[in-house]
């Protein structure tokens, strides 16, 4: 494994080497059978992956205590990932500090448990773009595993997703699972054990994209009301990274954007609609808010999502429209006439929002 | 990929209900009704899909009012809160009773915090000009229904033949969005099942041509039930040919499909010596104009004026519809599904007969 990864890195281009160095997530081979329990054989080798989330703002959601909620608990939140992958299975251990441990209940209406949950998108691979980071998108299907406190215990949940509120129960890569608190540390263990390969995706490749969620209860965060992380990778062992693959994956990485001139761009053009760092003059809700998209989206993303907007618009919320042949069309007009560097300069600038400036730094140089 | 339903399906027809306020006696016959038929089991056991409040009074759940909800000038949803089973729905307690049978004062055996029937007759006012209503409450099953719009799962629908608005249990993830958007509290989470619930218009009654039991339980026959357009259904005259039956907080945005007819604010008031205040009256239109809208003038008016006609001797078809004399001619909901099965009797099946409605 730490061959391949060398070697990848050896030829890899400063994009690829970044990318690699931030966004991937190295799983461990044990001899297995991976069982669902929170003690894995062999997790103290796993290395663990700091992954930052963000609270999810794009789609607003209604519950006055936990939008309340959300201001005080939004700060960027980090899950601490470790994976494992025996011939079967694919192990992902979360864990997470949590002030408070928060179960559901089965006798009052007014409780949410903690839970966390990972993403993995139905197809990947070269020439394939990444769903949308929030449920997926209709051209592109997501699988989410979810595990939930409740009042004895934690609930499995697996649902499948094409966008915003398409989310339905699925009983295919049934997770199974476990959670526990420590409450001497006030820290969250969650344990998703998923199937490699099952009758829609298949996760023995090199690179497989998977994206986490976070819920706290105490914020009464359920649904939508959570926080994400932006798309990342797991480096499977034992199997060839493709150099395509990673390049697209990669893009944007090299930090080669003019961050100034982003922000000036920003300011003076997507700010007529998009509210974002410090210029907030847009009506809310207008246009999805920009101010963690450097914690929830990838370059790769956000150069579509200015270039070709129809490509990535996220359904069921008024920010799309549907043509008559089917085709979904964003309200934003596309800016495929940017200059790159203009393109690039916006990317690199919107990188910067919502990453703390103490944390970024360590976040990013830490392997 | 997703079997998330079209939501915005429209309702061909709205079925509705009126509650006439003069005639409610807060005897709760309704609410056992109900309870008995849908809420005394598997964790809905809390749950008052049909309610009756006094008024003023704290409602139920607690100041529901103010739980925000429903849809601004703008017709954007407003943020809602989701309610505590304890401290704003209420457990049910126990009185008592072996006690007081031995001559010890009468009392709450537990705790008690809220209930649905809180204020009970407390009302409002200083005798002897106290004055006090009840306000019955069903879901409102809205032609815009904000549960129906906050639900990010798509899984609540309003049926296209009916207007009944339900929950789809296969969809429902029990995220609660839908209830604390309601305005008007009337949707609850089920714990035990971790899923949203609701009422459901007695809608297995409705399609064997049956109103809902609330309504037919009534004993003070307040209650008319038939579709709006059916222009022979007392509903439709009521709302819309006499238009003495209004929504309750209209304000909310939602159209609500639940009318009321306002109570004749009361008797004169009482002067300090005894005497009869002339032209005043023991309920505050105040308190009326706030649930009802300025329409309540209005319909006081017309209500006041068939009175009048009527001891005069004249005619009042109004009068006679509030009155009901007819039970049967309250309900208009039309054919069963399954013929055969119990009708409305004389109207409703002449309704059958002629395909209508």
């Amino acid at each position: 494994m730490i061959t391949l990864l060398t070697l990848a890195v050896a030829l890899a281009s400063p994009a690829e080497e970044r990318f690699l160095a931030t966004e991937v997530i190295q799983v461990l081979r044990v001899p297995g059978p991976l069982a669902p329990a929170l003690d894995v054989v062999g997790l103290e080798r796993a290395p663990a992956t700091r992954v930052p989330l963000a609270p999810q703002r794009t789609v607003r959601l209604h519950d006055r205590d936990a939008n309340e909620a959300l201001d005080v608990l939004g700060t960027p939140r980090t899950l601490e990932v470790r994976a494992l992958v025996d011939d079967k299975d694919l192990a992902i251990v979360l864990e997470w500090r949590d002030e408070a441990e928060d179960r559901g209940s089965a006798t009052e209406t007014d409780r949410f448990g903690d839970a966390a949950a990972v993403q993995l998108p139905f197809a990947f691979g070269a020439g394939l773009r990444l769903p949308y980071v929030g449920m997926g998108d209709e051209g592109a299907p997501v699988a989410l595993h979810l595990q939930r406190a409740v009042e004895h215990g934690s609930m499995a949940r697996s649902l499948v997703a094409a966008g915003f509120g398409s989310s339905t129960r699925s009983v295919t890569g049934a997770v199974r699972g476990a959670m526990r608190y420590d409450a001497a540390t006030h820290r969250w263990r969650a344990l998703l054990v998923l199937p490699l390969v099952t009758a829609e995706r298949d996760l023995r490749a090199g690179l497989v994209p998977i994206a986490f969620a976070q819920w706290d209860g105490a914020g009464r965060e359920r649904g939508g009301n959570k926080a994400l992380s932006s798309w990342k990778v797991l480096r499977m062992p034992g199997a060839a990274v493709d150099a395509r693959y990673l390049a697209e994956l990669s893009w944007g990485y090299d930090g080669a954007g003019d961050v100034l001139r982003g922000k000036q761009l920003v300011d003076t053009v997507c700010a007529a609609c998009h509210r974002a760092g410090d210029k907030r003059n847009a009506p809310v809700g207008l246009a999805p808010p920009l101010d963690d998209m450097g914690l929830m989206a990838t370059p790769a993303y956000l150069r579509e999502s200015i270039v070709a907007p129809s490509a990535v618009a996220v359904p069921g919320k008024g920010w799309s429209m549907r043509a008559a042949d089917g085709a979904r069309s964003s309200v934003m007009p596309p800016f495929a006439a940017l200059p790159a560097a203009d393109v690039d300069a916006i990317v690199a600038y919107l990188r910067t929002l919502g990453v703390p400036a103490a944390t970024s730094k360590a976040e990013r140089s830490s392997p | 990929m997703s079997d998330a339903p079209a939501r915005a399906t429209p309702a061909t027809r709205q079925l509705a209900m009126v509650m006439d306020l003069n005639k409610c006696i807060g005897c709760q016959t309704c609410t056992v009704a109900c309870k008995t038929q849908w809420t005394n089991r598997n964790g809905r056991e809390y749950m008052y899909w049909n309610n009756v409040e006094s008024r003023p009074g704290t409602g139920y759940p607690r100041h529901w009012e103010e739980l925000g909800g429903g849809f601004d000038a703008q017709g954007k949803l407003r943020d809602g809160v989701v309610p505590g089973r304890g401290q704003d729905y209420g457990t049910p307690w126990d009185f008592n009773l072996d006690e007081a049978a031995l001559g010890k004062e009468i009392a709450a055996a537990q705790a008690t915090t809220h209930g649905p029937n809180w204020d009970e007759d407390a009302g409002g006012g200083e005798f002897p000009n106290s004055y006090g209503f009840y306000l019955p409450r069903i879901c409102n099953h809205c032609s815009n229904p904000a549960c129906l719009a906050a639900c990010p799962r798509g899984a609540i629908f309003k049926r296209a033949q009916d207007g009944v608005v339900l929950v789809d249990q296969q969809r429902c993830e029990g995220l609660r969005y839908c209830i604390a958007a309601c305005p008007y509290k009337k949707i609850y989470f089920n714990p035990k099942i971790a899923k949203s619930e609701k009422c459901i218009f007695c809608f297995p009654r409705v399609e064997q041509g049956l109103p809902p039991a609330c309504a037919h339980q009534c004993v003070g026959r307040i209650r008319f039930v038939g579709y709006l357009d059916d222009v022979d259904s007392q509903v439709h005259k009521l709302v819309h040919v006499w238009k003495v039956a209004l929504p309750l907080h209209a304000e909310y945005g939602t159209q609500p499909n639940v009318f009321y007819v306002p109570p004749l604010p009361g008797p004169p008031r009482f002067d300090k010596d005894g005497k009869p205040i002339e032209g005043s009256a023991r309920i505050p239109v105040e308190l009326l104009l706030r649930l009802f809208g300025p329409e309540v003038p209005r319909v006081l008016k017309t209500l006041e004026d068939e009175r009048a006609r009527r001891r005069r001797g004249q005619k009042s078809e109004l009068l006679d519809t509030l009155i009901a004399f007819s039970h049967q001619d309250m309900f208009r909901i039309g054919a069963p599904v399954s013929p055969g099965l119990v009708q409305l009797g004389r109207r409703g099946k002449k309704a059958v007969a002629e395909g209508a409605p």
